[in-house]
This record gives C-alpha cells, structure tokens and sequence, in this order.
C-alpha cells in the first residue's frame, strides 16, 4: 500500500458472544429521517393504534426508504427528538407498546424474481444500508450505470464493533442469498465477500458456504483501518479507484453491508421489513458486552439499563465505533437503522492539544492521500478555498489522521468545519 | 427526564482513540538517539569540554526558552521545552570541543529566542534553530568556531576537511573517520555512533528513511561525478549528524515523502558544492538551512496525487 498502515487496538471483545435478543421496549422513538435521502412525511396521527411492520412514514422521493412501526402500539406523539446522528432534533413518531398484536409482514416472494422486484421490495421493506452510512437500498441496487461485482463487505474495521463478524457465523446463508439477489439486481456477475484476516473463524464459515457458488469467492484482506471504507476496499479488492466524488458503480461495483444483505434476504424470502437490527454494546465500561438483537427506536437509556451500571465519574456514550462513531449527549437517544454499535467509554485523560510540529504522520496514514494538516491550518485561519485544495470535500472523515496525531489537533472537526463552511457559502452563492 | 445523566456525560469529536505518542514522546527518543553521539563527545574530547560546549547549550537553551516563553506572554504547548532540549544539544554538538564558554550560551540564545520563538514557537520556525545558531556564530566569531582539536591529547589541528580543501594528502584513515577519532566538532567526529543513534530513530519510526537515505545518496554519487572521495565526503564534517538529525526535522522540512526525497537530495548536491567550489571546508549548515528555504516550494509540486484525481 502507498500509505503507512494505521492499526489501532482491535478491542473486539465482543466477537465470541452470540447475537441475543433485547427485550421489546415499552416505548420506540422512530425520526423520520434515518437515512440519506428525503425526509419521510408522517402517514399516522397521534393516538391511532399501529401495528408492528406497518408503514408510518412515507415519501414520494426516490431517494428514500419508508419508515415501519417497530412495535405494536399507540401513536404517544409525533414532535421533535434528539437525533443520534445529525445532532439535532428531528421530527419524530413515539410510539407506545400496547396489546400483543402480530407482526405485519409483505408476501414472501422466491429467489425467481426480476431485477425490478428486488429493488422495489428493498424500498417497501425500508432497507438502507446498515454500515451506518444508510443509502437506501432500493437507490443502491438501481444503478444507472453497469455493475460487474458487487462486494459484501464483511471488513469491520472499526474496534468493538463484531456486528458483521457475528453475523458471517452465525447467518451465513442468508448473506450468500442476499448477495445473489444484488447481483441479480445489478445484474453483476461475480460477488466478492470480503473480510479482514483477524476474523479466521468467519473465513471459514463463508469459505464453506460459497463452496457450490461459481461467481462467489471469498476475498481477505489485510486487518488495517479504514479496509472497511468502500473507497479503499473497492481499491484493495480490485485496484481501481472511485473518481473523486464519484460512486463505487463508476467503477462497476455495488458495496453492500453483512447486515444488509441479511436483511434483504428477509424481506424477500420472509417478507420482512425492517424494525430492528443487530448492534454491538461495548466499551471500557462495559462489564457484561454482546452483541444485540434491538427494535429500532429504542432508547440509548433502555439498552444500558440491560447492560450497564452507568459509573459517577464523566464518560461517554458513542453510537458507531471509536473511531468514526458520534458521542450522545443524552441517553434519550433512539437507535435507528444506521446504528452498528453503542458504546460506553471510560473518558481518557485527553493529551493537551499542541502545535502542528509537521511530522507529516496525517499524511502518511490519509487512505485518500489528502494533506490534512493543511486543511486544519487553512480552517483555522477560515481560508476555506485552501481548505478545499488540500482535500476538505474528499474527506470521508474515518479519523485516522486525528489517531496518529502525535500534537492532538482534532483533525476531523476541522474537516468537518470545512465542509458545512464550504456548502454555505456555495448555498449563498447560487442564491445570489 | 434522564437530565441528572447529562452533566456526566462527554461530548467530543471523533474519533474517540488515539495514538499514545505526543511531542514530548517524539523529543524524548531524539534526545535518546543523541545518547551515543553525546558519549563519543565525551570520549574523545572529555567529559570538561563536553559539559562547556553541550552541557552549557542545553541549560541555555532551557533558560532561554524559559525567559522568552515569559516576556512573550506565551503559552507552553506540548513539546516546547523538550524540542528546545535537542535544539541546544544539537548546537552543542556542532561547536567544535575548545570553543569559551559564552560561544554556546550565545548560540543557544540566538537559536531559541531568534531562529526559533520569533518566528512563533515551535512548530512555526522556517529555519533549523540549532543551525541558525551555529551560522550566526560562524560568521560572527569565525576563529572559535574554526579552531579544531585533536581527540584525547587537545593539540591544536586543522580538520580532515580543512586539510582536503587545502589540498593536504596526509589524511585520517577510513577507521579514523568512521570510528570518529579525528579533529572536528564535538559531536560530528563519529559517524558509527551517529548511525547507531540513526538507527534507532528510525526504528522507533520517529524519522523516516527518505531524508538521510538521499542526502548521503547525493553526496556518494556527486562526488564520484566530481572526482572526490566519496566516502570521506561522508564520514568527514558534519554531514552524518546533518543527515539524521538536522535535516530530518520535521518543522523545517516537506511533509511529503517525494518531498523529503528532493530536500534530502537537495542537501546533499549543496553539501558538496560549498565544499567543492565555495569558500569553507564544510557546508552542511548552508546547505540544510538553503533547504530549509525550499522546504515550502518543493512540499506544494510534490502534492500527492488525491485518491480518484484523474490528471488533466
């Protein structure tokens, strides 16, 4: 590889802990905004009953996935909540558990249908993808331009995180059906399961499972952060790279998460729709972690009050993994569909931010070769075009260049300040 | 309604790990890496000329920085003090073993005061303080800072560089030189212990190859072109400390790695040149301090190529 090789501690503490099932929460708080695209419109009023699978939010966009009662229940409110990602209130569906009703399921279809109703059944059954980016699957598996591969990345890069390592054990099967439907959909003729050489266990799981499929092979690759990022699995599998601001399907792949493709299976063989998902509970606080089966839209609070005594002293609540992951400020928070992982961290004696002292070690450990640095120095100073130049928007902030800074300068924040800097302004302009 | 909760809990950008190393680490292995160049000073000059010459740099250098961190009213962030350690050993280092007492106080205070906190502190100075220092000393007191001693006995000598510019055959053996028991500065005799201290840094990953590899890479097959010996190009003078610890910096050179390929080669082809054409027997100080000066050129040409950039 061209850059120096960042591995920070792997911390997987989790990976020989079983997938268990938390307990159904009394109360869900569903935002109608849980993935990239458009904002889902409320299609429920407050005090109806709605039963679990039932479509509450929906949108006429393309770019969107509806939003499913993960519950049975009553309608408690629909206002704005605290959202784990987008660090502000969103409008959001409360739902309140009541009775024991059914779950509402779509029609289970067979592995013998079109391309078209793979990708309208991804949209009805609200996928998007499960990494934590959450693209809407139904978008993902309509590409408009070919697609020869399409890759399932099993990397999980991140510490703590065992999501997808958990899942390759223990749902093998439903990761290759789910796989072939993509490729169908995209109309791709080889699939690639990739997975990171710290997982041996999985490799020979999915080794096994893709022993009768000709256009599936399993690929691995070395353990280092960011493998799991798509620009840099996609160039590590294949040796291509995504055009700056361009889509893997430039390049003719399809990424999708384990997790997604498990759920896809789902929702066309057993026509599940999405209301809950796998995450990993850990960190250094946690005394008992696993990985969990959740309805999405639980709380934060519920999830710890099952794993955790939460200590006196300060700590942090991070929902992703350590290194891309986004802290809570409250427990009040919902999981929703993009959220691999809650954990519970000990706060570290953090090192006085200094000086750039020009080691140039961001540098070396950018995946995207970018000068991060500079970036930070021109942000400082609010030169946001220079910014710009030296990668700003490139950025797909996975935190390694804030690891290895010897000086502790935030790096990422700066990007981050960079990028809303260099949208406003561009806003401005087009309105002027 | 968990609101008791929220004064406890931290609120921070990711990500939420980092690296154990920080600037004080990273001065700390310089200074270790020092270690074996500093016990060839003492060997081969005595422990009385080693605690004159680097002994007093060091302390100055603390002092000083120390003194002007107050009058500038100016915050201490991480590393200053342990960078203006190895920035008054290395000027120490680079003094020959006879120079009075006042040479290296001077010299550390022209190095931290002007080369280095005028310029705003550490991480903002464009040239190598140790060096400016050093330069600042040789044009002011040219005679100290050229009146060399032999190891063990002190008898007044002229350098091995010095005899070569003066066309002198009588010079030090290859073992002599490599070993470091010839007449020079105090610190620049012994090219093995140097590479040991080398070594290290670049083991412990401090330094990385590119710089050292194409300055001594430069001057070996320059001075074939020229004619001249390469292997006493190397061994001889300052070239060695220069190479893995001067012109390794990281303030004062490219963060690029091309960049540190070309700064390094840049060094080196300037090294021999002043030795060759110019005036002075030795010209590694102006050579990493003319470098020092193109550092920020040769950093913005050797951008690397963005990840998915396609080139018009």
């Amino acid at each position: 590889m061209s850059y120096h090789e960042l591995r920070p501690p792997e911390l997987k503490i989790t990976c020989q802990k079983p997938i268990s099932q938390l307990p159904v929460p009394k109360l869900v708080v569903l935002p109608l905004q849980q993935h990239t695209g458009a904002l889902a419109q409320p299609i429920v009023k407050v005090g109806d009953m709605v039963t679990k699978g039932q479509v509450i939010g929906d949108s006429t966009q393309y770019v969107f996935a509806p939003i499913h009662a993960s519950i049975s229940g009553k309608i408690k409110a629909i206002s704005p909540w605290m959202h784990p990602t987008l660090g502000r209130e969103i409008e959001s569906v409360i739902i309140e558990g009541e009775g024991d009703f059914e779950e509402l399921k779509l029609k289970p279809l067979g592995m013998n249908i079109s391309p078209q109703e793979i990708s309208s059944r991804s949209r009805e059954a609200g996928l998007v993808g499960l990494g934590g980016a959450a693209f809407p699957t139904a978008v993902k598996l309509n590409p408009n331009k070919p697609v020869e591969v399409v890759i399932i990345n099993g990397a999980e890069c991140e510490p703590y995180l065992t999501v997808d390592h958990r899942q390759m054990l223990e749902k093998s099967n439903k990761i290759i059906l789910g796989l072939k439907l993509m490729m169908k959909a995209v109309g791709a003729r080889n699939g690639i399961i990739a997975i990171e050489d710290n997982k041996k266990d999985a490799i020979t799981i999915m080794n096994e499972s893709v022993k009768a499929e000709e256009a599936i092979k399993v690929s691995i690759l070395p353990s280092k952060y960011p493998q799991g990022a798509e620009k840099v699995l996609i160039k590590t599998l294949l040796k291509r790279e995504v055009p700056r601001g361009g889509l893997p399907m430039d390049v003719g792949v399809v990424v999708s998460n384990v997790s997604t493709a498990i759920c896809l299976t789902e929702a066309i063989l057993e026509g599940k729709v999405l209301t809950e998902r796998v995450i990993t509970i850990s960190g250094d606080l946690i005394k008992e972690p696993a990985n969990a089966m959740v309805t999405l839209g639980t709380l934060i609070k519920d999830v710890s009050d099952n794993y955790i005594k939460l200590p006196e002293e300060p700590y942090k609540v991070v929902t992703g993994g350590p290194m891309t992951g986004i802290t809570q400020s409250s427990l009040d928070v919902p999981i929703i569909k993009g959220t691999s992982g809650v954990l519970f961290l000990r706060k570290k004696d953090e090192f006085m931010q200094g000086e750039c002292i020009r080691c140039g070690r961001c540098v070396k450990v950018c995946p995207l070769r970018l000068m991060p640095l500079y970036i930070a120095l021109n942000t400082k100073i609010e030169d946001y075009s220079k910014a710009e130049y030296f990668g700003a928007l490139d950025c797909f902030e996975c935190g390694s260049c804030t690891y290895a800074c010897p000086a502790s300068i935030p790096l990422v924040h700066y990007v981050k300040v960079a990028k809303s800097e260099i949208f406003k302004r561009r806003k401005v302009s087009t309105k002027a | 309604m968990s609101s008791e909760f929220n004064t406890k809990i931290v609120i921070s950008p990711s990500p939420h790990f980092r690296t154990d190393l920080n600037p004080n680490k990273i001065m700390r292995r310089v200074i270790i890496g020092l270690i074996p160049v500093m016990i060839a000073a003492v060997y081969f000059f005595g422990i009385v000329n080693f605690l004159r010459v680097v002994g007093l740099s060091t302390v100055s250098a603390i002092v000083f920085e120390f003194l002007i961190l107050r009058v500038f009213k100016r915050k201490i962030i991480p590393g200053t003090y342990s960078s203006g350690v190895v920035t008054g050993i290395l000027l120490g280092l680079t003094l020959p073993p006879s120079v009075p007492w006042w040479i290296p106080v001077v010299g550390s205070g022209i190095a931290i005061i002007v080369a280095k906190e005028f310029f705003g502190g550490l991480g903002q100075n464009p040239f190598n303080p140790a060096l400016i220092g050093r330069a600042v000393l040789s044009v002011s007191w040219p005679v100290h800072i050229t009146t060399f001693i032999t190891p063990f006995e002190s008898l007044t000598t002229a350098t091995p560089l010095a005899l070569l510019k003066d066309g002198v055959d009588k010079l030090p053996s290859y073992w002599d030189l490599f070993y470091g028991n010839v007449s020079g500065s105090i610190g620049e005799t012994s090219a093995l212990l140097i590479l040991i201290g080398g070594i290290y840094l670049l083991m412990t990953r401090t330094i990385e190859w590119y710089i050292p590899v194409s300055y001594l890479g430069s001057m070996a097959i320059l001075s074939l072109l020229l004619g001249r010996d390469p292997v006493i190009e190397i061994l001889a003078g300052g070239v060695m400390l220069g190479a893995f610890f001067m012109a390794t910096d990281y303030v004062t050179s490219p963060v690029t790695s091309k960049g540190r390929l070309i700064f390094g080669l840049g060094c080196g082809i300037l090294t021999l040149i002043i030795r060759a054409f110019g005036g002075y027997p030795e010209g590694v100080t102006y050579a990493i301090l003319i470098m020092n000066a193109f550092s920020p050129i040769i950093e913005r040409v050797t951008l690397p190529r963005k990840f998915g950039e396609v080139k018009k």
